[in-house]
C-alpha cells in the first residue's frame, strides 16, 4: 500500500448500517453516522458490547460492510482496505513463524520478489521479533504473535491502521508492546484507530468517540468524556461514560467525589501523573507506583 | 430469588470447597513427602476473587475446579463430595454427583447457547437436578429475574438477541441451577454498566442464601468490593489467598503475582491507612469523604495491621507450575507456551521439498492399502513407525482420534466375526480377519497421513502446489483461490481441534453427564457441535476480514519471495520410499513373507 498523495480527510456522511436480518431490522448496527478522520490522526473509540464501534471500526478500516448506505469517501485512506486487527490474534496469522507471516504479507502487496526477504527482515527488527523470527507460535506469547499480526497487517506502507480491540486479550507488558508498535507508525505519519473497552488507555488530550446503539453518542477529548464537556466545570451528570453506558471507573468517581467536597480542583486528574500531583494525596499514590498504566 | 430447594439435591447450601494436595508433581517427587498444607477451603456464603496476570492459568483453575481438567494429583471436593473417584490403578472417575455441585460460566458463555429458546436453555442446565415441574418453573422465573428479565423473555430466541442479552440469557442459566457453588470466569467483560450493578447485587444476593462465588475478573475495581478472599496467582502457578484488608494492607503482592497494582488501587491503599476498612476503602464515595475531612494522609492513623498474628499462616501454595502450555480458554497469554529455547531445530521434514514428502506419502499410503497378508502387514507397520520415528510426525494432537479409530477396528472386526458367513458355528474367523486386517491398514495410512499437515507449514505447502499448478510463472485465479483455501483449512485445523475441546468440556459441565453410554455422548456431540459450529462461522468471518484487511487474495499476481527446489535429497527421500513400497509390493507377491 502507497502513501496516498491525497491528504483529504476519511469522511462519512448520515453512514448507516443496516442488519440483514429481517427481525432486526428496527435496529441498525450503525445509524447516520456522521466524522472526519484527518490524515495521521489518532482516534480512539470506546462503547458497550454491540454499540456499533466494530462495525464502525471496519466500516473506517474500508472493508465490505452489506447494507451500508450514507456518505463514504475515503481520502487520504485511498481505495483499498485498511490494515485491521481483532482481538484473537490466532485467527489472523497465515504462516507458521514470523517470518513466513511477513513474507506472505509482502507477497499478496506485489513486492518485487528480490526485496522481499530483506523487507521481512527489516520489519521484523522494527517490532523486536528478529530474534524468534523462525519459532512457531505455539512458542510464542500472545503478545508476540499480536505483533506480528499487527507487522504483517502493516506490510507496506498504511496510511491508516484499525485496531479492534487488538489488546484486550494481552497483559500488561504485552499490551504496552502492541501500544508502542502502534506509536511508532503513528509517529511516523499512520493515523490510527484505537477500539478499547479499557478507560484507563484514554490520555486526556486524545481524542475519543463513544458509540451507543449504533450512534455516535460522543464525540471529543479523553477527558471531557469522563468529567463532562466543561473542563472547568465537571459534572457526573454530563459525563458521557455513564450517558454511554460504560460503568465509570473507581478513581473518576474519587476524582468527582473530592471535587463535589472541594478538595481538588478541574481539570480533574486523569493519568497516574496527574494523581500524583494532588500534594496531599500523590506521596501515596507514588509510594507504590512502578510503572506507567497510559501511555499517549 | 426465591429459595427453592430440590430434592435430588444432595449438596445443599452451605458445602466448603476444598482443594487440596495442590502442589505440583515436581515438587512432590523432590520432597518425596506430601503436603497436606498446600491445600485451601473456600467457605460457602463467600465470595473468592481470582487475580492473576493472562496465562497464569486462572480459566485451567475453574476448569480444574469444575472437573474438566486432569487435576494432576490434586483432590477436590465440594462438602462430602469427592470430584473424582479414584479406582485403584486405573484412571479416576469423575463423579456426576459432584458435578451437580457447582453451575459454571465459563468466558463469553453466550458461545454455549444452542437451544431455540431462553426456556429451553434454562430447562437443559435444570433437567440434571430432576426438580418437579413446579420447581422448575419457579426456578426458570427467579433466574430471568435475577438479570433483570420478566417472563416474557422465555420465549425469546437466543439467537435473536443482541450480544449482551446472549450474555445475560447464559448467566440467568448459570443461577437457575440449584447448585451450592457458581464458579464464573470474566462475566462482565463487555457488559455495559447496568449489567455491572445487576451482577453485583445477585452475587451479594446469592451468598446471603449460602451460595458460594469463585469469580475470575479483569476489572478489579468492580470485583474486589464484593469480595470476602482474593486468590493471587502468578504465572509460576503459585496461588496467594488473602482477604481484601490483607492486599489492601500490602499492595505488592500484586507485583509478586507478576500485575501492576491498579492505580486506582493506590487510593484504596491510601484510604485504608487512613484507617477506613477494607468496605469504605474500596468505595470511592466513602473513602472520598474520609479523604475531604481533611486530615492529612501524611499522618497515618492506620495502627492496626492486620498481619499481627496470621501471616505465617496465610497460605501459598503451588497450583501448576511447569506444566505445559497455559491455554487458558480464550485468553491469550503473553508467557511462551513453551520455553524460550535459543532456536529451535528444523523439523526433519522441513529439509525436503513438501512435494517429495507428499508424493512419498502418497505412494506409500497406496502400498499400504494393497496390503493383503499378515506378514506384509507387520512389514508395513514397520515402515510406517520408522517413517513417524523419523520424519518426527506430530501423533499426540490425534491421539483421541486414533486410539477412537482403534477401537472402532476391534469392534467392526467382532460384529464381522459374529455375523460374517462362511465357516462353522457362531464364530468367522476368516471375516473377522479379513476386516481386521482391512482396517489396520487403514489406521496405519491415517497413521501417517494425520501426522502429515502438522509438520509441513501449510504456506509452504502451497508455495510447492502453486509452482506445481503454474503455467510460465503465473496461475489462474481459481487453482490459486483454491490453494489459498486449503492451505488455510490447513492452517486452522490445530486451533478447531482446541476450540471443540474447548466445548466438549464445557457441554459436560453444562449437562452434567459424564457417561461412556451412546444415549449419553450422542447428546453430548449435539451440545458441543452446534457452540462449535457458530465458533467455526466466527472464526471464518474473522479470518476474511483479516485477509481482506490485507488485501490477500485482491492482487492478481502476488509476488513470490523463494521458489523451491526439487534438489538431491528429494531425490533421494523418493528413490528409498520407491525402493521399499517395491520391496512390500515384491515380498507380497512373490511370498517372501
Amino acid at each position: 500500500m502507497r502513501m496516498s498523495e491525497n491528504r483529504e480527510s476519511l469522511r462519512f456522511t448520515n453512514l448507516s448500517v443496516y442488519a440483514q436480518a429481517p427481525e432486526n431490522q428496527a435496529v441498525p448496527r450503525l445509524a447516520e453516522v456522521t466524522i472526519a478522520l484527518a490524515p495521521g490522526e489518532w482516534l480512539n473509540v470506546v462503547g458497550t458490547n454491540g454499540s456499533g464501534k466494530s462495525t464502525l471500526a471496519q466500516l473506517l478500516a474500508g472493508l465490505v460492510q452489506e447494507g451500508a448506505a450514507g456518505g463514504y469517501e475515503r481520502g487520504f485512506a485511498g481505495d483499498r482496505p485498511a490494515p485491521y486487527v481483532m482481538q484473537q490474534p490466532d485467527a489472523q496469522l497465515f504462516g507458521g513463524t514470523p517470518r513466513e507471516e511477513l513474507v506472505f504479507a509482502l507477497e499478496w502487496r506485489a513486492m518485487p520478489s528480490a526485496r522481499i526477504m530483506p523487507a521481512a527482515e527489516e520489519m521484523l527488527r522494527a517490532v523486536g521479533l528478529f530474534a524468534v523470527a523462525d519459532e512457531p507460535w505455539e512458542r510464542l506469547s500472545g503478545g508476540q504473535r499480536q505483533l506480528a499480526a499487527v507487522a504483517a497487517a502493516t506490510a507496506g506502507e498504511a496510511p491508516l491502521l484499525v485496531l479492534d480491540e487488538a489488546t484486550s486479550m494481552l497483559d500488561e507488558a504485552a499490551r504496552g508492546r502492541v501500544r508502542e508498535a502502534a506509536e511508532r507508525l503513528h509517529a511516523a505519519g499512520t493515523a490510527i484507530v484505537w477500539v478499547t473497552q479499557r478507560l484507563d488507555e484514554l490520555a486526556p488530550q486524545a481524542r475519543v468517540i463513544a458509540m451507543q446503539e449504533g450512534r455516535i453518542a460522543f464525540d471529543g477529548t479523553g477527558r471531557q468524556f469522563l468529567y463532562g464537556t466543561d473542563e472547568a466545570r465537571p459534572s457526573r451528570a454530563d459525563s458521557a461514560c455513564e450517558r454511554v453506558g460504560l460503568r465509570l471507573p473507581y478513581l473518576a468517581a474519587l476524582a468527582f467525589e473530592l471535587h463535589r467536597l472541594g478538595r481538588i480542583q478541574s481539570p480533574l486528574p486523569m493519568t497516574p501523573d496527574e494523581w500524583q500531583r494532588i500534594e496531599w494525596l500523590g506521596q501515596d499514590m507514588k509510594a507504590s507506583e512502578r510503572r506507567s498504566y497510559s501511555r499517549g | 430469588m426465591d429459595k427453592v430447594i430440590i430434592g435430588s439435591s444432595s449438596v445443599g447450601p452451605g458445602a466448603e470447597l476444598h482443594l487440596q494436595r495442590f502442589a505440583n508433581r515436581l515438587r512432590q517427587e523432590e520432597e518425596a513427602v506430601a503436603r497436606p498444607e498446600a491445600s485451601m477451603t473456600l467457605r460457602a456464603g463467600t465470595i473468592t476473587v481470582l487475580l492473576g496476570p493472562n496465562g497464569a492459568g486462572k480459566t485451567r483453575l475453574l476448569e480444574t475446579v469444575a472437573g474438566l481438567r486432569d487435576p494432576q494429583g490434586a483432590a477436590i471436593a465440594y462438602g462430602e463430595q469427592p470430584l473424582w473417584q479414584s479406582r485403584g490403578g486405573r484412571r479416576p472417575r469423575l463423579r456426576t454427583e459432584a458435578l451437580r455441585c457447582y453451575s459454571y460460566a465459563c468466558q463469553s458463555p453466550e458461545e454455549q447457547l444452542f437451544a431455540r429458546t431462553v426456556e429451553g436453555e434454562l430447562r437443559y442446565v435444570l433437567a440434571p437436578f430432576g426438580a418437579t415441574e413446579q420447581e422448575v418453573e419457579a426456578r426458570m422465573e427467579a433466574a430471568v429475574r435475577a438479570v433483570g428479565w420478566d417472563r416474557s423473555w422465555l420465549g425469546r430466541d437466543p439467537y435473536l438477541l443482541s450480544g449482551g442479552e446472549r450474555r445475560r440469557a447464559a448467566l440467568a442459566c448459570a443461577f437457575a441451577a440449584p447448585a451450592p457453588w457458581l464458579l464464573l470466569d470474566e462475566p462482565t467483560a463487555g457488559l455495559d454498566a447496568h449489567a455491572h450493578a445487576l451482577l453485583a447485587a445477585q452475587l451479594s444476593a446469592e451468598k446471603a442464601q449460602g451460595r458460594g462465588v469463585l469469580l475470575v475478573s479483569h476489572d478489579s475495581d468492580w470485583a474486589l468490593p464484593l469480595a470476602d478472599m482474593v486468590l493471587l496467582m502468578d504465572a509460576a502457578g503459585g496461588i496467594r489467598m488473602c482477604t481484601t484488608e490483607q492486599l489492601l494492607a500490602r499492595p505488592s503482592w500484586w507485583l509478586e503475582a507478576g500485575m501492576d497494582i491498579p492505580l486506582w488501587f493506590h487510593a484504596a491503599h491510601a484510604g485504608w491507612r487512613l484507617g477506613l476498612s477494607a468496605g469504605q476503602a474500596l468505595d470511592p464515595r466513602l473513602l472520598a469523604a474520609r479523604l475531604g475531612s481533611g486530615r492529612e494522609a501524611g499522618a497515618s492513623s492506620r495502627d492496626r495491621d492486620p498481619f499481627s498474628a496470621v501471616e505465617a499462616e496465610i497460605p501459598h501454595l503451588n497450583v501448576f507450575a511447569n506444566t505445559e502450555s497455559s491455554d487458558g480458554g480464550t485468553s491469550v497469554s503473553d508467557m511462551p507456551a513453551a520455553p524460550p529455547i535459543q532456536s529451535s531445530a528444523r523439523h526433519p521434514l522441513m529439509r525436503f521439498d513438501p512435494r517429495s514428502v507428499w508424493l512419498s506419502y502418497i505412494l506409500l499410503s497406496g502400498v499400504l492399502f494393497a496390503i493383503q497378508s499378515w506378514a506384509g502387514l507387520a512389514w508395513g507397520a514397520l515402515v510406517t513407525i520408522a517413517a513417524v520415528w523419523l520424519g518426527r510426525i506430530p501423533l499426540r494432537r490425534w491421539r483421541g482420534t486414533l486410539i477412537g479409530f482403534a477401537s472402532f477396528t476391534a469392534s467392526a472386526a467382532v460384529l464381522a466375526g459374529l455375523t460374517g458367513s462362511g465357516g462353522d458355528g457362531w464364530w468367522h474367523m476368516d471375516a473377522f480377519l479379513a476386516t481386521l486386517r482391512a482396517f489396520a491398514r487403514t489406521w496405519l495410512v491415517l497413521l501417517l497421513g494425520l501426522g502429515l499437515p502438522l509438520a509441513i507449514p501449510p504456506l509452504r505447502l502451497r508455495r510447492s502446489l502453486e509452482q506445481l499448478l503454474a503455467f510460465r510463472g503465473r496461475m489462474g485465479r481459481r487453482s490459486q483461490q483454491a490453494v489459498l483455501t486449503v492451505t488455510l483449512m490447513l492452517r486452522f485445523i490445530p486451533q478447531l481441534l482446541g476450540e471443540w475441546e474447548r466445548f466438549a468440556r464445557i457441554a459436560i459441565a453444562r449437562g452434567k453427564e459424564n457417561a461412556k453410554t451412546p444415549a449419553a455422548m450422542a447428546r453430548r456431540l449435539k451440545n458441543t457441535a452446534i457452540p462449535f459450529l457458530l465458533a467455526l462461522f466466527r472464526m471464518g468471518d474473522q479470518v476474511s476480514l483479516a485477509l481482506e484487511s490485507r488485501g490477500v487474495g485482491q492482487e492478481p499476481h502476488p509476488t513470490s519471495a523463494e521458489r523451491l527446489r526439487w534438489g538431491g535429497g528429494d531425490v533421494l527421500l523418493f528413490l528409498i520410499v520407491c525402493g521399499i513400497c517395491g520391496g512390500l509390493v515384491l515380498g507380497g507377491r512373490l511370498g517372501w513373507f
